[in-house]
C-alpha cells in the first residue's frame, strides 16, 4: 500500500514519523552489536563489587570534590587506546554523570579497575544501578576540572550519540564474579574502615585483570606504617 | 737579585713573626691562669691574592680562569707579566697545597704540595699567553668521600722558604679555594644505601633511600621526588642511589597526577608532610634525628613537575597549611619536562631557587608551538630567584625515569637511550644539589659553562649529546644593562643606557611563538620561542639577524654600570632562531664577539667561541610545522670581566662605557639569526 496515495500529507508524516520514533526506540532498546561493543570507547563490565565506608571519602576526579561513603570498584574492559597514559589531557572515564577515578592505565590489555563513588541507599547500599548507568570515555580533559554540570552534558552527548548501559545480565554476572574473587559478606557489599582500605582490594583487581600494570598493583601493596 | 732581597725579607719576617708568637705566648700564658685560651685568630700579611689556576685556551685570551676541574683533567696556572713586570726574570717555586683558609693557613704555614714537590717556574715577558704552565695533567684525585670537591689552594712561593708568608701569591687560601678538582659526578658515592618501601595510606605509599650509615652522619637534606602520569614511584631508583650514596636521603612517593596537577600538588605536600612526621616509625626509627627538616628539596616530574611548583605556590599563598615543615624549609624545586596546565597564577615557583629539565626528544610534553601547556620553559621563567636550567637534546620523555616497562616517549633524530639520560642526570645532578640544598660551590661552574668544554667524565660520548645550560644568580649578584622586560624601545635598554643597531630585523617582544607552528615566517619574528605563555608571563628578548655583513649592538651603560670591578663576568644568553634561514644555512655552533669600551677610548673583544661551543644550533627535529629545528634553544654565555683587562690594548674596569656585541664573518660566524636575552654584569 501507498500511504501516501491513500492518507493526507501531513498525516503521513506523523504516521512517518511515529513509524520513526518506534523504530529509533527499538534501535535504543536492543543490545549492542558485537562490532558496536568493539568500536565503543568502554566495552564490557567484568567486575562489579559495591562497597560502604564507615568514613566518608573525597572524590578529588571532580571539581566540586564530593564527599562519598558508599560506591563500586569495578573492572571496565576498555578501548586501550583511551587509557594511553601521558601528562597533556586524557579522555575523562564516566559513570553516567560522575567521573570514575581510575586505578590503573590499562593501554596494554584495556582492563581499568575503577572505583565510582555513589550516594547510599535507605538500605545502606550504594544507590547506583549499574544497569541503568551509562559507562562512556568523554572528551579530553583534567578530571579535578570537571564540574557536575559538566559531567551531566558529557553524559547526555553520549547517549545522544548512542552509547548505552551494559546489560542486565553483564552487570549481575559482574557482580557474581566480585563476590567469587573477593568472597564479600554480608549481601556481598564490602563494609570498610576508610578509603585506605580500599586501595588493597583495588591492587588485587589490577594484578588480577591487568597483570601488565603490576607495579602500579604492588606499589599500591607495599607494608603500611602505622 | 730581587728573591734574595725577598727571601732576606722573609727571614727577618720570620723572625719578627717568631718573636711576636714567643710574646703572644707569653700573653697566652699569661691570661692562661684566668679563663679558657681564645684562638689566635690572625691571618699572614702581605699575601697577594689573585686567580692563577685554569685552562689553556688555543685562542685569545689564551687562558681561562676557573675553579672546578674534573678529575683527569689538566690543571694549568697562569701569570699575567703584563699586570706584574717587576717579576719578569724570575725564577719562583709554585705549589699546589690542600685548601686553608686564611686562619688555617696562619696556623700551619708550611708548604705541603699535594703532588709530592713542587715546580719551579720563570715568568718572561709577554703576559698570560707566555706565562702558562701545567700544574697537573690529570693525576690529582679529586675523591673527598660523600661530598664534591677537593680544595686546593696555589701559592707561589716567591722567597723560596717552603712557607706561605709576607710576599708570596695564592689563589684561595680565604674562605674559597683556589680550586675544586671533582671527582667524576657520574659515578656513586660511598655511603652504602639502604632502599626500603612502605605506605602510610592511600597515595601515601614512598620509596626510600638513604645511607646505611645515617646514624653517624647527622642531618641529612630530603630530596622528594614526585612521579609523572603513568609513572610509578619505584622509578628514580637512579636519583634515590645516587643522591643517598653521596649522603641525602631521598624520598620518591606515590603521587596522584592522574586527576590532574593539583591533586599532584596535595600528594607532594601530604607525603612531605607524612614522611616528616613519621621518622618515628618509618625504616624502623632509622631516620629520626637525621634529617635536615630545613633542606628540602623537591623534584617533579611532568605533571608532577609542575605539581612540585604548584605546590610550592600553595605554600606560599597560604592555601595549605603543613604540620611538619613550612615554606622555609623547601630550598631547592626541580621540574623535569614539566606540563604547564594552570600559568602563571598557579604554577609559579616565586622566588625559591628553581631548575629545569627539558628533552629536545620529548613527544608528551613535547614543547610544540601549538600546545602551551607543553612548554617546559613557562615555569622556568617565572621563578624570580636563581635559576639553572638543562636542555638535552635527543631525550625522550620517558627517558628521564628509570623504568623500562614504559616507552621513552621520544621523537626526533639522534635519540638518546634512557641509560644515557639517566647518566647525564647523574652528572648533573650532583653538582646541582649540592650548590642549591647544601650551598657547595664546588661543582657551580658545573651549571653554567660550556659543556662541551667541562663535564664529568663517563658521560655518555655520542655526538647526539648535545647539552644547553642556562643559569641565572639571584639579583644581588647581577647588575643587569638589558634584559627587555621594561623600556621597550629598541634604542633603549632596560638598563636606561641607549643601545645602537645595525644589525637586521630587529624587533623586541614576548619570547612567545604567536601561533601554533615552527613553521619559520618572515612576518613571525618569535618564531619558536617558548618561554612565555602569553601575556601572564612577562618574558621579553630581542631577535635580530645578519648575513655575511658585520653588524653590531652597542649598550652604552649608565653611570651606575660603568664601575665593573665588583663583578666577575659578563653575562648573556641567545639562542640560534629555529628553521631560520639564516640558522639553517650553517649547521652548527654560532659564534660572535663581545667588545668592552672604556671612557678613555680603549677597547677589548673576545669571542664566545674562545671559551669552548657557541650557540647550539637547534636540534633538527620536524613536525609542529614544516622545516627542521625544534623550539628555540637558549644557553647561558659567560666571558670573565677580567679577560678584557688582559686583551692587547686592555680597558679599564672602572670605566666601561660600553658593551658591543659584534656580529658577522669578522667576529664570528658569517650569518645568523640570534634571540637574546639578560645581557648583565653577574658575579659567583
Amino acid at each position: 500500500m501507498n500511504i501516501r496515495s491513500t492518507i493526507p500529507f501531513g498525516l503521513a508524516v506523523l504516521l512517518l514519523a511515529g513509524f520513526g520514533t518506534l523504530a529509533l526506540r527499538a534501535t535504543e532498546e536492543r543490545e549492542a552489536t558485537p562490532a558496536e561493543r568493539e568500536s565503543a570507547s568502554v566495552r564490557r563490565i567484568l567486575l562489579a563489587q559495591p562497597f560502604v565506608l564507615e568514613r566518608a571519602a573525597r572524590h578529588v576526579w571532580r571539581a566540586e570534590q564530593p564527599t562519598y561513603d558508599a560506591g563500586y570498584l569495578v573492572v571496565l574492559e576498555v578501548d586501550p587506546a583511551y587509557v594511553v597514559a601521558r601528562q597533556t589531557e586524557e579522555p575523562v572515564l564516566y559513570a553516567g554523570a560522575e567521573t570514575v577515578e581510575r586505578v590503573n592505565h590499562g593501554s596494554t590489555n584495556g582492563r581499568v579497575v575503577g572505583l565510582v563513588p555513589a550516594a547510599r541507599g535507605a538500605d545502606g547500599m550504594p544507590s547506583l544501578d549499574l544497569a541503568a548507568t551509562t559507562f562512556f570515555f568523554g572528551p579530553d580533559a583534567l578530571p579535578e576540572r570537571v564540574r557536575e554540570i559538566d559531567a551531566r552534558h558529557e553524559l547526555q552527548r553520549a547517549v545522544r550519540s548512542g552509547t548505552k548501559p551494559f546489560p542486565a545480565a553483564e552487570v549481575a554476572a559482574a557482580r557474581a564474579r566480585a563476590t567469587d574473587l573477593l568472597r564479600a559478606t554480608l549481601g556481598g557489599v564490602l563494609r570498610l574502615a576508610s578509603r585506605d582500605d580500599l586501595d588493597e582490594i583495588a591492587a588485587l583487581l589490577v594484578l588480577e585483570y591487568a597483570p601488565e600494570d603490576h607495579e602500579t598493583g604492588t606499589g599500591m601493596l607495599v607494608p603500611r606504617v602505622r | 737579585m730581587h728573591s734574595d732581597l725577598l727571601r732576606a725579607l722573609s727571614a727577618v719576617t720570620l723572625l719578627a713573626g717568631a718573636l711576636a708568637s714567643d710574646i703572644r705566648a707569653q700573653t697566652i700564658v699569661g691570661t692562661q691562669s684566668v679563663g679558657p685560651r681564645a684562638p689566635a685568630a690572625r691571618s699572614i700579611a702581605g699575601l697577594t691574592r689573585l686567580e692563577i689556576a685554569g685552562r689553556t685556551l688555543s685562542t685569545a685570551p689564551n687562558f681561562e680562569f676557573v675553579q672546578s676541574f674534573f678529575q683527569t683533567e689538566t690543571l694549568d696556572g697562569a701569570l699575567d707579566t703584563d699586570a706584574h713586570p717587576q717579576w719578569i726574570g724570575t725564577n719562583v717555586d709554585v705549589y699546589v697545597c690542600e685548601h686553608k683558609d686564611e686562619f688555617g693557613w696562619a696556623a700551619a704555614p708550611a708548604l705541603i704540595d699535594v703532588r709530592g714537590l713542587p715546580q719551579s717556574i720563570s715568568f718572561v715577558a709577554g703576559g698570560v699567553p707566555t706565562n702558562r704552565f701545567t700544574l697537573d695533567s690529570g693525576f690529582l684525585s679529586g675523591d673527598v668521600g660523600a661530598g664534591l670537591g677537593r680544595a686546593l689552594d696555589i701559592v707561589i712561593d716567591f722567597d723560596g722558604n717552603g712557607v706561605l708568608s709576607f710576599g708570596d701569591w695564592i689563589d684561595g687560601g680565604t674562605s674559597e679555594p683556589g680550586l675544586w678538582i671533582l671527582a667524576p659526578t657520574t659515578l656513586q658515592g660511598p655511603y652504602t644505601i639502604v632502599e626500603t618501601l612502605y605506605s602510610g595510606g592511600s597515595f601515601l605509599g614512598q620509596n626510600l633511600y638513604y645511607p646505611a650509615n645515617i646514624a653517624s652522619l647527622g642531618e641529612l637534606p630530603l630530596v622528594v621526588v614526585s612521579h609523572g602520569n603513568g609513572h610509578n614511584y619505584q622509578w628514580y631508583d637512579h636519583i634515590g642511589f645516587h643522591l643517598a650514596s653521596y649522603g641525602y636521603v631521598v624520598m620518591s612517593h606515590q603521587n596522584n597526577t592522574v586527576p590532574g596537577v593539583v591533586q599532584a600538588s596535595t600528594t607532594t605536600l601530604t607525603n612531605t608532610d607524612y614522611f616528616l612526621g613519621n621518622l618515628g616509625t618509618i625504616a624502623g626509627g632509622a631516620l629520626l634525628g637525621h634529617v635536615d627538616v630545613n633542606r628540602i628539596a623537591w623534584m617533579g616530574h611532568s605533571r608532577g613537575g609542575e605539581g612540585v611548583v604548584i605546590a610550592y605556590d600553595r605554600l606560599f599563598d597560604g592555601t595549605y597549611t603543613p604540620v611538619n615543615f613550612s615554606i622555609a624549609d623547601i630550598v631547592f624545586v626541580s621540574s623535569i619536562a614539566p606540563t604547564d596546565f594552570q600559568g602563571a597564577a598557579v604554577a609559579n615557583p616565586h622566588g625559591v631557587p628553581y631548575h629545569l629539565w627539558t628533552g629536545g626528544a620529548d613527544s608528551d610534553v613535547s614543547g610544540c608551538a601549538g600546545c602551551n601547556l607543553c612548554q617546559t620553559f613557562h615555569l622556568h621563567e617565572r621563578a624570580t630567584g636563581p635559576r639553572s636550567s638543562i636542555s638535552l637534546h635527543g631525550a625522550g620523555h620517558g627517558t628521564f625515569h628509570n623504568s623500562s616497562s614504559s616507552g621513552i616517549f621520544a621523537a626526533g633524530p639522534c635519540q638518546l637511550t634512557r641509560s644515557e639520560v639517566n647518566l647525564l642526570m647523574k652528572a648533573y645532578l650532583l653538582p646541582l644539589v649540592e650548590w642549591y640544598v647544601k650551598g657547595n660551590p664546588a661543582g657551580r661552574e658545573c651549571l653554567w659553562r660550556q659543556w662541551e668544554s667541562f663535564k664529568s667524565p663517563g658521560v655518555p660520548s655520542s655526538v647526539c649529546v648535545v647539552v644547553d645550560l642556562m643559569h641565572r644568580e639571584p639579583a644581588l649578584d647581577r647588575l643587569v644593562i638589558d634584559d627587555f622586560e621594561s623600556n621597550f624601545d629598541l634604542t633603549l635598554a632596560s638598563s636606561g643606557g641607549s643601545v645602537g643597531y645595525d644589525v637586521d630585523n630587529a624587533a623586541e617582544g614576548l619570547l612567545d611563538d604567536p601561533n601554533t607552528v615552527f613553521t619559520e615566517s618572515a612576518s613571525e619574528p618569535m618564531n619558536g620561542m617558548t618561554f612565555s605563555g602569553g601575556v601572564a608571563d612577562a618574558t621579553r628578548g630581542l631577535v635580530f639577524d645578519w648575513n655575511s655583513n658585520d653588524r653590531q649592538i652597542q649598550f652604552a651603560l649608565v653611570p651606575g654600570l660603568m664601575d665593573t670591578t665588583a663583578w666577575k663576568y659578563l653575562s648573556l644568553r641567545a639562542c640560534q632562531a629555529t628553521r631560520h634561514p639564516l640558522t639553517t644555512a650553517d649547521q652548527g655552533d654560532l659564534t660572535f664577539t663581545v667588545r668592552l669600551r672604556d671612557a678613555l677610548g680603549g677597547t677589548a673583544s673576545i669571542s664566545i667561541g674562545a671559551y669552548g661551543g657557541g650557540i647550539e644550533e637547534p636540534y633538527q627535529r620536524t613536525g609542529c610545522g614544516t622545516g627542521a629545528g625544534w623550539a628555540n634553544e637558549w644557553e647561558t654565555v659567560r666571558i670573565p670581566l677580567a679577560d678584557f683587562e688582559r686583551m692587547s690594548g686592555g680597558v679599564d674596569r672602572a670605566q666601561i662605557v660600553g658593551v658591543d656585541l659584534l656580529f658577522g664573518p669578522t667576529h664570528g660566524s658569517a650569518r645568523g639569526r640570534l634571540g637574546l636575552d639578560d645581557l648583565a654584569f653577574v658575579r659567583d
